[in-house]
């Protein structure tokens, strides 16, 4: 039969277990728990019961091996310099003695009027488009929050000018932004060629050369920190030169007309217009791509030796061979040839029928991606 | 309020990265059991934390009271988690979780491979049952049983009362056993 004492035991015997009670309450219990079988086989129960729920979180990522795990990253993300040192604070005003108790009005102030006047001058970064050819990207995200953004809306990175510095928004009305906050923490976008360029570096270190010029890339917001990178090219150029991707890991881009999936090479891609007809050129400096057409049915293998191809395959009665257009040359307003591959040029595995473009020389990576029409 | 906390974030902010391990040493069980409690899948709660980590050592300078880095990074983790399931539910339910290498299995007193095999099952079950539960409940479940913080430690992280803490305790674990009653009597 239980009795008050017993419903008191009852009542606390989690307490009890997490020691949470008081000492007199403890005494209280254990002295009961050694008088009362039923109450001791309750307390027994329920200890087994913690030490179940105890054990399904032992076998977990955390612990000392985490904290060595991270400590490398860390390394890493400060090497490449992907994360702002907290002991370098470079756009922190400190204010004069009485008004330091308002600190954070005078950051908030000072941040607003820094943006006012870099919009006042004309700095603001304008993605993509080459306005201003000294201008620096600098990565590290922004020391302090920018006034009326959101947290996940905060800027990317931090630019220079000469003396003067600014921050870098990505809005979701900005081109790139419709898929930054999918993309990888501590990704690294940069400028280069004086500005022309914004390169993209991902975390495994591949990179991502976006060409001056109207661009909209997306990353699909599916992007797991660890997963596989799946990304959309609508409109524009870009060149890339992607690291062996790991055996769970897939690298694929598409664009309106065509799919490349990539395991580890060099290669360039652009959305464009030949004849007025949209397509999808690829030209692969390195390794193989797999190039598909929007539904999948038509495949290719691209390598450095079947120079550019575009998507959707040109149609047989189009121009003759031997007018290919280099991926990232001038326009000339050529397209593939229609009249079939010369032998070796498509692998038997393709699909379906697919032209003989012939090889092209293919720009370095690092060279300046220009001249082509978007 | 943490005087240690203090002051390693300190030493941070003048340049001593080791400081910063400190803390990660010190939170990254707790912020693991925040982010597994609310994502269910201890590998992207693996990931989640350390961008929240990141997070952290670049945003340092903002936190007001280094004192507070516990609650601070707890909503750095809670943030970076609810915004990935949030993205993630939209496209597909959350993978289950996968199991780990068994590198801490000898200290579940384990003998053969069918032990292995037992306990495994045993903690898939136990886990399933815990993903179950409301997220409050899984909440408060992980970082009692993973982290062994008090209700008070708890009350603070999740900004409940520790009475609150207490009884959603004493009603996430009455649900376990009823859902758990085979194992438990096992």
């Amino acid at each position: 039969m239980k009795n008050d004492q017993c419903r008191f035991v009852e009542e606390n015997l989690w307490p009890y277990l997490d020691r949470e009670l008081t000492a007199k309450k403890v005494a209280e219990i254990s002295l009961h728990l050694k008088s009362c079988s039923p109450c001791q086989k309750l307390h027994e129960a329920r200890a087994r019961e913690a030490a179940l729920y105890r054990s399904a979180f032992l076998n977990t990522p955390f612990g000392d091996g985490f904290a060595k795990k991270f400590q490398k990253r860390l390394e890493v993300e400060l090497e490449k310099r992907t994360l702002l040192d907290p002991s370098t604070d470079i756009f922190t005003f400190h204010p004069p003695g009485p008004f330091r108790r308002h600190a954070v009005l005078w950051t908030a102030s000072s941040c607003a009027a820094a943006l006012v006047v870099a919009v006042l001058l004309g700095l603001v970064w304008r993605p993509f488009a080459a306005q201003n050819s000294r201008t620096v990207l600098e990565n590290g995200p922004l020391p302090g929050p920018i006034a009326s953004l959101p947290a996940e809306e905060q800027g990317l990175g931090v630019f220079k000018d000469g003396s003067s510095a600014g921050v870098v928004i990505h809005r979701p009305d900005r081109e790139i932004d419709h898929g930054y906050k999918a993309i990888e923490a501590g990704s690294r976008f940069t400028r280069s060629n004086g500005g022309q360029e914004l390169c993209m570096e991902l975390l495994d270190g591949t990179r991502l050369v976006f060409a001056a010029g109207p661009l909209d890339f997306l990353v699909s917001p599916d992007l797991r920190p660890r997963g596989s990178f799946s990304g959309e090219l609508r409109r524009g150029k870009l060149a890339a030169h992607v690291v062996p991707q790991g055996e769970n890991r897939t690298f694929e881009i598409s664009t309106p007309h065509a799919r490349v999936k990539v395991v580890g090479t060099r290669f360039e891609l652009e959305v464009t217009e030949v004849d007025g007809q949209p397509v999808t050129r690829l030209a692969v400096r390195e390794g193989k791509v797999l190039f598909l057409d929007g539904s999948g049915d038509t495949e290719i293998l691209v390598t450095p030796e079947t120079g550019s191809v575009t998507m959707p395959l040109p149609s047989p009665l189009g121009p003759p061979e031997g007018t290919v257009p280099s991926p990232l040359g001038p326009p000339e307003g050529t397209v593939p040839s229609p009249l079939g591959p010369p032998k070796g040029t498509v692998p038997p595995d393709a699909k379906s029928p697919a032209p003989a473009p012939k090889p092209q020389p293919v720009p370095e990576l690092d060279s300046p991606v220009s001249g082509g029409k978007n | 309020m943490d005087k240690e906390d203090r002051q390693l974030v300190q030493r941070v902010l003048s340049g001593d990265i080791q400081a910063f391990n400190g803390l990660v040493k010190k939170y990254n069980r707790l912020a693991g059991a925040l982010s597994y409690a609310i994502c269910g899948d201890f590998q992207m709660a693996e990931d989640l934390v350390q961008e929240a980590f990141l997070k952290a050592y670049s945003s340092l300078r903002s936190l007001r009271d280094p004192g507070k880095f516990k609650v601070w990074l707890a909503g750095i983790v809670k943030s970076k988690t609810i915004d990935y399931v949030r993205q993630r539910k939209s496209f597909w339910s959350i993978p289950p979780d996968s199991t780990f290498g068994s590198a801490e299995s000898e200290s579940l007193g384990l003998n053969s491979a069918e032990d292995l095999v037992l306990k495994e099952e045993f903690r898939n079950k136990i886990l399933e049952a815990i993903r179950g539960l409301p997220e409050a409940d899984r909440l408060v479940i992980a970082l009692k049983h993973m982290e062994g913080l008090s209700y008070k430690e708890i009350a603070e992280i999740t900004g409940d009362s520790v009475n609150a803490i207490e009884s959603r305790l004493f009603r996430a674990r009455a649900t376990l056993r009823k859902k758990l009653d085979h194992l438990l009597k096992c």
